[in-house]
């Protein structure tokens, strides 16, 4: 077998006279042909695992043990020399942020130029043939040679990367969350050249990725790996036909879905044990809701359940003794909207001055946001989508007035943002509130989390006396879910969840009436986002809150919002009712998000990458499948049917 | 009142000790808050951070003990208000009290018993000849010049065994300070202190100054009877005024940055945070301070600086305080010919930080420009200014040797290393070559440097954010 096999890898790390080991007997193999998916939350070690067989791991860690062989090659025992011509040769990798992988000061052909020389000893006019081969083999023009890494998109990036990684004509891929950085529209892409290269090339492919749906759609097998060790290994329909890990089978019950709109999620108590948590007997024992005595005492082995299906678990060769079982998640029942709306926003625009030359003249407009209406009522959940750059933030921001909009206006309640001044203007702010994307940047690290909760009070709610805000402080902890005592920390204390959640409580400090959220679970892993949709929902309930949600994620939006407003290019292009536009999308472009989304297989047919249309039409038409003459000419206003709008000549 | 002396507080001393006390605010700040400790603490991990810190530890115990300034009381007649001399002596100078007062004629090599040049010496039996005459103070309680070798091994035999006894004492001390945090019985962790992988940054800070101890104790041991390094052309020591060279140069590095830092944070962060207009200006201003050679523009105003001194004579009520102004001058040009490289950096990072998602929150939540900029910007450029003052501090000592060589560095009448070198200059065209006047000056200057660098790389280390996952 010429494939890629690996048996019991222990990846060690030495901090502070401990030997840890943040992958502690992995064993997987890829078969030429074949698609593996390496699936986990993040920090459970999938990524160390891609890098030690590269043998690049990062400085501090080191193979400890274990077998590589790729092919007849023993990888672990090569000299660094030979490993060289293997790397990128016979074995290449795609890694997430291509940016960082390509070369900045090297043209697009230039590195491919590179491999080709290293690997295949081929220069000149060959090599210039074989990289214009390449290029197109990942789909993108041969005149993007001479190109700049910095002169593409996302996603024509990771394809350069990719036909870089080709050149070697590697057996076997591995490519690390190849997909994570980029637009639904453009992951399902970069899947299905990942899935047809591989075809066509009787290529290994190890996907490691974070996205169950991802790995249904790629997969021949599948690894479910945690804290270090594979927990699940199994053909792919044995695996979503019924998973048999505990952890697995939470990992599917906490996904959100339009199906389980109103459903409490089920969620995974606690987080990932850190690297260096002393493990007694089962690694997911204190987090599972099946353990039992032997669980904590006795580490399971890795049981063949059936043929080819294996999992680390107790269960697979002794039933549960009986005993309390674990209660069944909660159902809340959905929030219901009242009419009355809270936040109206009409017209609004948002341009920025693109400047040029030395004396920084204005040469153009960007039109980030170009005429959006819309309203949302107290208690009711907008969701906004659209792929990354059509304006979703800008348009949250302009809301906020933390951005001067440059036409339009917003009123919330009975008062219009844009014309208050000073006290009045801070007053207001006080009813709406932001909770960002990363929870990473969006907390001061240098501030007590007590500090962080206090400051907006501070500003917003001055009636209140230091001795009272400070009595507020464990209260709003406790509303999402935290202790007390982490009034006392500082943000690099907790995880990305956890942040998540001192973020919602800073903002409910203040007690607003509309919380924008811009993508609050796209950091997080699936547990955890579960858990922040949950606190999400109840506040909801208790608090009577208005969402506006921003995501790019379908699956959540269609749980989550009871309308949707589709975003493209700074306008609105669709809008209604959540559960109408998921299941009948009336905009090609919705209809394109929605058939992009992960989980439903690739058969979609390649739409053209985001490109600038002409100025005139319809600002859909250079990717539309659906376009018309008239398409090009005239833009289509967004026009009222019943309970939706919709912005397409087809609908009038 | 009648004191031995009258304390003087000279321009420098002052704006050193207000430095010191920032120094300790500084850390007593840090102490107190977890996320500032934690760097530290790596640097405290570091063996070359802690052996690097004993030797700068050691030259700023040295350069505070240099400031600390008074006039002696003159012998007064009876009945008469005490009177005080000119002289402006520091706690060094009375602690080195023979060296400086030790002078010879001229020139005379290291260890030397001979002056440097000949002169007509009438020999005892009444005969005139030209030669080498013995030196007044170097070696002069030697009756047979033969002994000097044997002298000089057993006064540094002595001195090292004195280093090594002091040396020991410390140990002992660590010892126990350890044995007393730990609840353990000495000897263990005197073993612990040996071994123990976790103490190595302090065991190589303890084997430093070890080595320094001995030094020192040879030194002592043999600077009262020989010139260790020589005379220099008016018979001073040239190893005193190496010494006296060590205040100069940390005063360069240090108050130049306190004179630049309050330029560089409120410019630098002013620009990038507010943008517009007021970016505008503020990068105006140090592009074109930028354009204009450093060393002119510090040159005009180093002569200019002289000028009003020298006519102003009444000012100033010694010569020491005249020199000393000209030292805080040249502190303020470099402050303010040096902020543009600090500003840049911070108003880049002020302009990356003003988009990050806490500062929007703060302003969503209405918080006021001045208090973002205190409380939420300041505080992460924070580890960025550090390290900036770090690195440019031995840049600073190298660039006064340089601007003294060239003429507009210090008073010619001050100690530093820039002024040794300047007068050792002439004399390595000699033959046969005075070579220790320059050799002292670059070896002094050479280790502060060197230790200031590698403490430089490990602070840089133990900020980088990329080192937090590591531990
Ligand atoms: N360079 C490194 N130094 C120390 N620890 C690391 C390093 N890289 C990763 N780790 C740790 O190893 C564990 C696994 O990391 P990783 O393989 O990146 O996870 P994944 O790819 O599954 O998200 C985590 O606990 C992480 O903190
Ligand atoms: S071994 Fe026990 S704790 Fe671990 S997954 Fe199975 S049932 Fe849960
Ligand atoms: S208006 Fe035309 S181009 Fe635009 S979305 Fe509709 S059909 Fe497509
Ligand atoms: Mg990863």
């Amino acid at each position: 077998m010429t494939g890629l096999v690996l048996r019991d890898l222990r990846v060690e790390i030495a901090t502070g006279g401990r030997r840890l080991a943040p992958v502690d007997g992995v064993s997987l193999s890829v078969a030429p042909g074949e698609c593996v998916a390496l699936l986990g939350e993040s920090g459970c070690g999938k990524s160390l695992t891609a890098l030690a067989l590269m043998r690049l791991l990062p400085e501090g860690l080191r193979i400890a043990d274990g077998e590589a062989r790729l092919g007849e090659t023993d990888l672990f025992a090569l000299p660094e020399r030979a490993m060289q011509q293997v790397r990128g040769g016979r074995l290449a990798m795609v890694f997430q942020e291509p940016m960082l992988s390509l070369n900045p000061v090297m043209t697009v052909g230039q590195q491919i130029g590179e491999a080709l020389a290293v690997h295949r000893a081929l220069a000149g006019a060959a090599a210039g043939a074989e990289i214009r081969r390449l290029l197109e083999a990942v789909g993108l023009s041969a005149d993007l040679s001479a190109s700049y890494p910095f002169q593409l998109s996302g996603g024509q990036r990771q394809r350069a990367l990719i036909a870089t990684m080709l050149a070697g004509e590697p057996r076997i891929l591995i490519a690390d969350e190849p997909t994570t950085a980029l637009d639904v529209t453009v992951q399902a892409q970069i899947l299905r050249l990942l899935k047809r290269l591989q075809a066509e090339r009787g290529m290994g492919l190890l996907l490691i990725t974070h996205d169950l749906d991802v790995a249904r759609d790629m997969a021949d097998r599948v690894a479910i790996m945690y804290a270090g060790q594979i927990v699940e290994w199994a053909p792919r329909e044995a695996l979503f036909a019924g998973p048999v890990h505990p952890y697995t089978q939470k990992l599917f019950s906490v996904l959100p879905s339009a199906q389980r709109r109103g459903e409490r999620l089920d969620h995974i108590p606690g987080t990932v044990p850190p690297l260096g948590t002393a493990f007694s007997g089962c690694r997911f024992a204190d987090r599972c809701d099946q353990s039992w005595a032997r669980c904590r005492k006795e580490a399971p082995g890795f049981h063949e359940r059936a043929p080819g299906h294996f999992a680390r678990c107790h269960l697979m060769v002794e039933p549960r003794p009986a005993g309390p079982a674990s209660a069944p998640a909660a159902s809340g029942q959905a929030v219901e909207a009242q009419a009355m709306p809270l936040l109206r926003v009409q017209d609004l625009a948002v341009h920025f001055p693109q400047r040029k030359g030395l004396l920084r003249r204005v040469a153009g407009w960007i039109k980030a946001v170009d005429g959006v209406s819309f309203e949302i009522a107290a208690g009711e959940t907008l969701a906004l989508v659209g792929e990354s750059g059509c304006g979703k933030t800008t348009l949250a921001r302009a809301i906020l007035r933390l951005i001067e909009p440059t036409a339009g206006s917003v009123r919330l309640g009975d008062a219009a943002i844009g014309e208050l001044q000073g006290e009045a203007l801070r007053r207001k702010r006080a009813e709406m509130q932001i909770v960002f994307q990363d929870p990473f940047s969006s907390l001061n690290p240098r501030m007590r989390v007590g500090e962080i909760l206090e400051e907006g009070m501070q500003a917003l709610r001055p009636e209140l006396a230091k001795a009272e805000r400070k009595a507020l402080v464990p209260v709003l902890l406790q509303q999402v879910g935290l202790d007390a005592a982490a009034a006392l920390r500082y943000p690099h204390a907790f995880s990305g969840g956890q942040r998540q959640r001192i973020a919602i409580a800073r903002a409910l400090a203040v007690e607003p009436r509309l919380l924008i959220c811009d993508e609050p679970t796209s950091a997080l892993d699936v547990s955890v986002q579960a858990q922040i949709l949950n606190l999400l929902q109840g506040l909801q309930r208790e608090r009577g809150l208005a969402y506006l949600f921003i995501s790019h994620n379908l699956a959540v939006v269609g749980y989550l919002a009871h309308r949707v407003a589709v975003m493209y290019r700074g306008r609105l292009v669709e809008t209604g009712p959540a559960a109408a536009v998921m299941a009948e999308p009336m905009h090609p472009y919705t209809r394109l998000l929605l058939e992009s989304a992960p989980g439903r297989g690739l058969g979609v047919a390649e739409a053209v990458e985001a490109g600038t249309g002409g100025e005139a039409g319809c600002p859909f038409a250079a990717r539309c499948r659906e376009v018309q003459p008239r398409c090009l000419v005239a833009m289509p206003a967004l026009r009222r049917l019943n309970d939706r709008q919709v912005a397409c000549h087809l609908r009038e | 009142m009648n004191l031995p002396f009258q304390p003087v507080v000279l321009w420098s001393d002052a704006l050193l000790f207000l430095l010191v006390a920032v120094l300790i605010g500084f850390l007593l700040h840090v102490r107190r808050h977890e996320h500032l400790r934690a760097p530290w603490a790596r640097v405290g991990q570091s063996r070359v951070g802690m052996a690097t810190a004993v030797v700068l530890a050691v030259y700023a115990a040295i350069g505070v003990l240099d400031s600390l300034h008074f006039r002696p009381a003159l012998p007064a007649e009876p009945g008469q208000p005490v009177q005080y001399g000119n002289e402006v002596l520091s706690v060094l100078d009375l602690m080195a009290k023979p060296l400086r007062s030790q002078v010879e004629k001229t020139y005379s090599a290291p260890f030397a018993l001979h002056l440097y040049a000949k002169e007509n010496l009438t020999l005892a039996d009444g005969r005139q000849v030209r030669d080498y005459p013995r030196l007044k103070y170097g070696g002069a309680h030697l009756s047979d010049e033969r002994e000097r070798a044997g002298d000089i091994a057993r006064r540094a035999v002595v001195g090292v065994a004195w280093g090594l006894g002091l040396a020991a004492a410390v140990v002992l001390v660590a010892a126990g300070l350890l044995a007393r945090r730990n609840r353990m019985p000495p000897g263990d962790a005197l073993v612990r202190l040996a071994r123990a992988p976790e103490l190595a940054a302090l065991r190589s800070a303890l084997l430093t100054l070890t080595l320094l101890l001995v030094l020192a104790g040879s030194v002592v041991q043999l600077a009262g009877h020989y010139h260790i390094l020589g005379t220099d052309k008016v018979g001073q020591d040239v190893f005193y005024l190496a010494l006296k060279s060590i205040r100069t140069g940390l005063l360069i590095g240090t108050l130049t940055t306190l004179i630049m830092l309050p330029f560089a944070l409120f410019l630098g962060v002013a620009a990038g945070y507010y943008g517009g207009w007021v970016d505008d200006v503020i990068q105006y201003l140090y592009t074109t301070l930028n354009s204009i050679p450093g060393v002119l523009l510090i040159a005009a105003a180093v002569l200019v600086a002289q000028v009003y001194i020298e006519t102003h004579p009444e000012l100033f009520d010694t010569a020491a305080a005249r020199s000393d102004l000209r030292l805080v001058f040249l502190c303020a040009i470099l402050g303010v010919t040096s902020w543009t490289g600090l500003a840049r950096l911070l108003r880049g990072e002020a302009l990356k930080l003003r988009e990050l998602e806490y500062i929007q929150a703060a302003r969503a939540f209405g918080v006021s420009h001045l208090r973002i900029l205190s409380r939420h910007i300041l505080p992460n450029v924070g580890h960025l200014v550090l390290i900036t003052v770090v690195i440019d501090f031995s840049g600073l000592v190298l660039a006064e040797a340089v601007l003294s060589y060239v003429g507009v560095g210090v008073d010619p009448a001050m100690a530093s290393w820039g002024n040794m070198i300047n007068g050792a200059r002439l004399e390595l065209a000699r033959e046969p070559i005075v070579w220790w006047q320059l050799a002292a000056a670059f070896l002094f200057m050479f280790v502060l440097v060197l230790s200031a660098n590698l403490f430089a790389d490990s602070v840089r280390e133990a900020f980088d954010p990329r080192a937090e996952r590591r531990t």
